[in-house]
């Protein structure tokens, strides 16, 4: 009785181990093939889309051929910064930072690169002489 | 540089989070019209087709600004890089955030041609007297300050042309010396004259030839 009972229960232990192989296997497999391997074919897809799009003398910039992608959520209108005269912050930049200069009607205003660069430094709306500007580089 | 006024309407420009071709997307509050940012041109939306006026400006260093400008005024905002420098302009310190070798241009572009003079040749030749379109211009480079310039070369009705002679700016016709930086007359026949400035964009070779397919690049050969 005893003996006959070990041996039916090494029976269906055996069973369960080919269940778990065979279940394990064929969930990785649907794994690899539906989670890893979909993103590949996804950006692959993408890529290719973007490949057919990339501008080129035969499909120059127009609104025709206009084909943005999503990159970071539109930023708010960039505002806190304050306006200067330069010989009393000469201080606040090096000698060599780089700044965009601009002259309005015998106005000067500089905008120092250092503090315009990532998705919420790009643009900065600014009036210079009563002229309304859109500083950017 | 742009200007914000389009047909009598001032608009506010944002990043949009959208880019083309690795470029920033522009969006105005106002209509939420998405602009290009390096042709500075509605590309979709109420104001697709319009265009954005653009101001002459100078990438120059702060020294520089300063000293020429002393009445300027600055913006000011925490820094965001310190990587931006004179340096960069002369070829003494990398391209910042790029993986690969790049190439500094400035370039002019109207409706119907494009053109760009690369900072490598500038830094060599320093001054090029040249011609986009039917206007005589001079791509002229301080060394002092990495500024690229362009300007017309006419002075008074006057076609001139510009050489580098012991680290100053010389036209031909008179011999007057000028600032590369601001196209003034310090001294000589022209003192106190001033060239115009036009609108050249610093920018980088494959982002100006993605956006102007049909430029043409300036060559020693020329």
């Amino acid at each position: 009785m005893v003996s006959k009972m070990s041996r039916s229960t090494a029976k269906s232990g055996f069973r369960i181990a080919i269940l778990v192989v065979v279940g394990t296997s064929v969930g990785l497999a649907a794994y690899y093939v539906f989670v890893e391997r979909w993103d590949d074919y996804q950006s692959a897809a993408k890529i290719a889309e973007q490949e057919s799009h990339r501008l080129s003398p035969e499909n120059p910039p127009s609104a025709e051929s206009f084909f943005p992608q999503r990159a970071a959520p539109e930023q708010p209108v960039v505002t806190g910064y304050q306006i200067a005269l330069t010989g009393e912050v000469a201080d606040a930049l090096n000698d060599d930072d780089l700044v965009l200069g601009v002259v309005i009607d015998g106005e000067a205003r500089a905008y120092p690169i250092n503090m315009m660069t990532g998705p919420e430094r790009e643009v900065f709306n600014d009036t210079l002489a009563e002229t309304p500007l859109a500083a950017t580089w | 540089m742009y200007a914000r006024r389009v047909d009598g309407r001032t608009l506010t420009l944002a990043v949009s989070g959208l880019l083309w071709e690795s470029s920033l997307v522009m969006i105005d509050q106002e209509t939420q019209s998405l602009w290009s940012h390096l042709l500075g041109e509605a590309m979709q939306g109420p104001l697709q087709g319009k265009k954005l006026d653009v101001f002459p400006s100078s990438m120059t260093d702060w020294r520089a600004w300063r000293s020429r400008y002393p009445d300027s005024t600055v913006m000011l905002m925490s820094k965001t890089t310190n990587e931006y420098r004179r340096g960069v302009h002369l070829n003494e310190l990398p391209l910042p955030t790029l993986p690969l070798p790049d190439a500094l241009i400035i370039g002019l572009a109207n409706d119907s041609a494009a053109k760009c003079w690369r900072f490598d040749d500038l830094r060599v030749e320093l001054a090029i007297n040249d011609r986009f379109g039917d206007v005589e211009v001079l791509v002229v480079f301080d060394s002092e300050s990495g500024t690229a310039s362009v300007f017309g070369r006419q002075v008074d009705g006057g076609m001139h042309t510009f050489r580098f002679e012991d680290n100053k700016l010389i036209d031909d016709q008179s011999q007057s010396v000028w600032d590369p930086v601001t196209g003034v007359a310090d001294s000589g026949v022209h003192e106190g004259r001033q060239l115009s400035k036009l609108p050249g964009i610093v920018s980088l070779k494959p982002a100006w030839f993605t956006f102007h397919p049909d430029s043409t690049t300036w060559a020693p050969s020329n």
